[in-house]
């Protein structure tokens, strides 16, 4: 099992080498320029401009300036951003991730207990009028574009009955000396709508997976003998038909992963939530090359985390799997 | 403790705490606190650093110049300015200028303001690429004991005091001296600026807030805004969302959509204020991507008025900007009317005018299509916009519907700014729906309509020359009252029509109707903050827990 882990890691390390190079040479062939970006409807001369692009080696043959990025990188300088003068990637990203973090985290805490407990509580009552009930609830929420309903969400609860602040991470009042109770609150106040906003669409896509899932295990033959032991429903469910009822939603949580990172920058930007994904949109718009490498490394490191730790919980959960 | 102790110590210790509540209530009654809802982060608020959107307008708060341009804005001769740091001036000879600070000026930290620091600033500034063009004329800055600071120029010229005050704000030596520019930007500095302005830097939380508190022992008097913040929302739906929800007091920018919205809510008053922007179809002379060749249709000048005698400005702005833009005569934003030749107005739209100049240079529907053509060519035409702009490809799409009258096809294509920039750039265009935020000094037309910079990048890409406007520019340059140069520059181009200037909008802002305002400045909107205060008796409970917080 050592050997196989080592041996997924370096794959995951080749794989980000190797997207890392592409994303590098793609960036550079995407038409427009970070310092006519910087520059905008601004005046400056052509030797002013000629200063800049040196300060930045984007002057520089293409060879040189990879390894210049790889050299740094591998030392944990992600160079510095062109957009936001002076300041260096890390830092950026550095502001940026704990906000992201908490959303992304509370998304998904969110999906995998509620989807994965509705999903089950559906298919132990197929058929019945809440399955029902919850299937169009889910269908509704998988279909309802989450920018929408944002806007919606913010015009009703912060503007029309002003129950929720309208956007931001934390009241502008909040004092930076204030208890971790006030500052807790303030904040979990600040995160319901864009939460709920996100959770909606997630909590909908993995009802369904977990509900077709647990339908397919509960009609195996396996469980049956188990009913017929005479073990309780609670057991039947939880030991032996839930954990074979997981892989599907074991996988979407590694595709889940590097989306709550970086894929919810509608819902980041209708309430403001000063995330990651909001630094990449402007790094991309801006064509600002450190930025988008800096977050690029990071979605990419994501993307292969997520496949790194769905394999390890189909070896954990899946003794077929840790034995082949 | 003994009872006749307690007898003294609760008594007084309540009416310590009473009296510091009543000081808390007590803010007097026209004291604030402000929240702008803004667009953009202030990373680094430093005079010499990147000095655009929130950026510049934070450091302006913070950071003072010697002089301010007067209500007029007016750049021409030593008088039109008023004092800031520099308490007055006084003219040695044509080309210096002796500055007297204000000697009760001080930086946040109790530090004198002194001539060592305007000096300082001057060399530092010349160091950036984003002030080295500006400062071109200023010769040397030199200090003459700790109060007097004397500005000496390259020749004698007209706007020298505007060179010598508006470019720069002056920025500590005491604080920053050992600080190299390369590293200004993520120094401690800009996490903490010490400025010398009427508000002083509180904290910043990056991408969502920064808080300024008025500066108590401020020279000119304290400001009445205890606190201001920029409350930071990228989106301008977000935006708008903390302003009708009570947490934000101002917005600036509202669309024509927003301002429908804002409207329905009675707290707050909307303001339309004259911005430094003009937006316009700049024409490319030259073949679109080869500069080497005239341009087949726009290079005939007379082709290019009958397309200004095309479009109904005023109707299209209208459409556009609801009543918040009016009709430059040329590369002057309404706000810097004092260059505008007197008694010379835009032409009016005249379409029966525009078909027969058309039709004397040989552009009739001749094969019946319902589009002008000549020698087989038909006249087709292409509009770049930058998607980035809501406003602009509107515009457009006006002009395309009234160029369609006339038999001309015009395509729209709409882009990302970035590659519209390099686009623009590369002359690789017919018309491109251009915006600048002009300076107040007329002398930076050189930049886009001199034969000089004939198809440099970012300067005049249209590949316009006329040169006349040149030599004008030059003599101009160092005349002691070039107004007159100026407006036969602005003949010339409404003469020759290298554009057609569409709009110089107002930039909309809505503000909670409990402020006393002062005008809003053209070149920027929130320099009059210091003077701003709250209707006595309108107070929010904020606004009273402003100077207590």
């Amino acid at each position: 099992m050592i050997r196989w882990l080592l041996l997924r890691i370096a794959q995951s390390f080749a794989t980000l080498a190797t997207a890392l190079v592409i994303l590098f040479v793609l960036m550079r062939l995407v038409p427009g320029d970070p310092v006519s970006a910087y520059i905008g409807e601004r005046r400056m001369s052509v030797e002013d401009t000629r200063k800049i692009r040196q300060r930045y080696c984007l002057d520089c043959p293409l060879p040189r300036q990879f390894a210049g990025f790889a050299g740094r990188a591998v030392h944990g300088d992600l160079g510095t951003s062109i957009h936001f003068p002076g300041q260096p990637v890390t830092q950026l990203i550095r502001e940026r991730l704990p906000a992201t973090l908490l959303l992304g985290g509370t998304v998904l805490l969110l999906n995998f207990t509620l989807g994965i407990g509705l999903g089950v509580w559906q298919a132990m009552t197929k058929g019945r009028w809440i399955d029902r009930l919850l299937t169009t609830f889910s269908l509704v929420g998988y279909a309802m574009p989450s920018f929408w309903l944002g806007i919606l969400l913010a015009w009703i609860f912060a503007v029309k009955l002003r129950w929720l602040p309208p956007g931001g991470i934390t009241s502008i009042y909040l004092s930076a000396e204030a208890g971790w109770w006030t500052t807790a609150t303030d904040v979990a106040t600040h995160l319901m709508l864009p939460a709920i906003t996100l959770s909606i669409v997630s909590i909908a896509a993995t009802m369904r997976y977990q509900r077709d899932a647990m339908i397919d295990v509960l009609r195996l033959d396996y469980i049956r003998t188990a009913r017929a032991k005479g073990l309780t429903e609670g057991a039947v469910i939880a030991r032996h038909g839930w954990r074979n009822a997981i892989f599907p939603v074991l996988t979407l949580f590694g595709l889940w992963l590097p989306i709550l990172a970086t894929g919810s920058v509608f819902v980041e930007s209708v309430f403001n939530w000063n995330g990651l994904g909001l630094l990449a949109t402007e790094a991309i718009g801006a064509r600002d090359y450190p930025l988008l490498m800096g977050t690029a490394i990071l979605v990419s490191s994501l993307i292969v985390l997520g496949g790194l730790l769905t394999d390890l919980g189909y070896m954990v959960l899946d003794p077929r799997v840790r034995h082949r | 403790m003994p009872r006749s102790l307690t007898r003294i110590v609760v008594p007084v210790c309540a009416l310590l705490v009473m009296a510091s509540r009543v000081g808390a209530l007590q803010n007097p009654p026209d004291n604030g606190v402000l929240v702008i809802a803004t667009g953009a982060d202030a990373p680094a608020p430093i005079p010499t650093v990147n000095q655009s959107g929130t950026n510049y307008e934070v450091t302006n708060l913070l950071f003072l110049r010697l002089a301010e341009m007067g209500p007029t804005l007016t750049t021409v001769g030593d008088d039109a300015f008023v004092p800031m740091l520099a308490r007055s001036w006084k003219r040695r000879d044509r080309v210096t200028i002796a500055f007297d600070l204000d000697p009760r000026a001080m930086w946040h930290d109790g530090r004198p303001v002194t001539a060592r620091d305007v000096v300082f600033s001057f060399e530092r500034a010349r160091q950036e690429p984003d002030f080295a063009s500006a400062l071109k004329r200023v010769q040397s800055v030199t200090a003459e004991g700790t109060r007097r600071v004397v500005f000496r120029f390259v020749r004698s010229y007209g706007e020298q005091m505007y060179d010598a005050t508006n470019h720069l704000l002056i920025m500590p030596a005491h604080l920053l001296a050992g600080i190299p520019q390369d590293s200004l930007a993520t120094s401690n500095f800009a996490q903490h600026p010490v400025g010398d302005g009427p508000f002083r830097w509180v904290r910043r939380i990056p991408g969502q807030l920064i808080e300024l508190a008025a500066f108590d022992r401020y020279f000119q008097g304290r400001p009445k805004l205890d606190r201001v913040y920029f409350e930071v929302a990228r989106d301008p739906e977000a935006r708008l969302n903390l302003l009708l929800s009570g947490q934000a007091d101002v917005i600036q920018s509202l669309s024509l959509p927003a301002e429908l919205r804002v409207k329905q809510d009675t707290t707050y008053q909307i303001t339309s204020v004259p911005s430094p922007a003009v937006t316009y179809a700049l024409f490319n002379q030259k073949a679109n991507g080869d500069r080497s060749r005239p341009h087949p249709i726009l290079s005939d000048p007379v082709v290019r008025r009958a397309l200004v005698l095309a479009l109904d400005r005023d109707q299209m702005i209208q459409a556009v900007y609801g009543g918040h833009a009016s009709v430059p005569d040329g590369p002057v934003p309404q706000a810097f009317a004092w260059v505008d030749i007197p008694g010379r107005r835009a032409a009016p739209s005249d379409t029966g005018k525009a078909r027969a100049l058309l039709a004397s240079a040989g552009w009739i529907d001749h094969d019946g299509d319902g589009i002008l053509d000549k020698n087989g060519m038909p006249f087709v035409l292409t509009a770049s916009t930058p998607n980035r702009s809501p406003q602009r490809p509107l515009l457009a799409q006006q002009m395309q519907a009234r160029l369609q009258r006339l038999g001309i096809k015009l395509n729209i294509d709409i882009l990302e700014f970035e590659v519209s920039q390099e686009r623009r750039n590369a002359g690789q265009f017919d018309i491109d729906m251009s915006s600048a935020n002009l300076d107040p000094t007329p002398s930076g037309w050189d930049w886009s309509w001199s034969c000089a910079n004939v198809g440099k990048p970012g300067q005049n890409v249209g590949s316009y020359c006329n040169p006349k406007i040149d030599s004008l520019l030059q003599v101009a340059g160092s005349s002691a009252n070039p107004v007159s140069q100026y407006r036969e520059i602005l003949g010339l181009i409404m003469d020759d029509v290298p554009a057609i200037f569409l709009a110089s909008p107002a930039s909309v802002i809505a503000v909670h109707r409990r402020y006393a305002t002062r005008p809003f400045r053209t070149e920027m909107a929130w320099l009059s903050l210091r003077q701003w205060s709250v209707t006595p008796g309108q107070q929010l409970p904020r606004d009273a827990a402003g100077a207590g917080r």
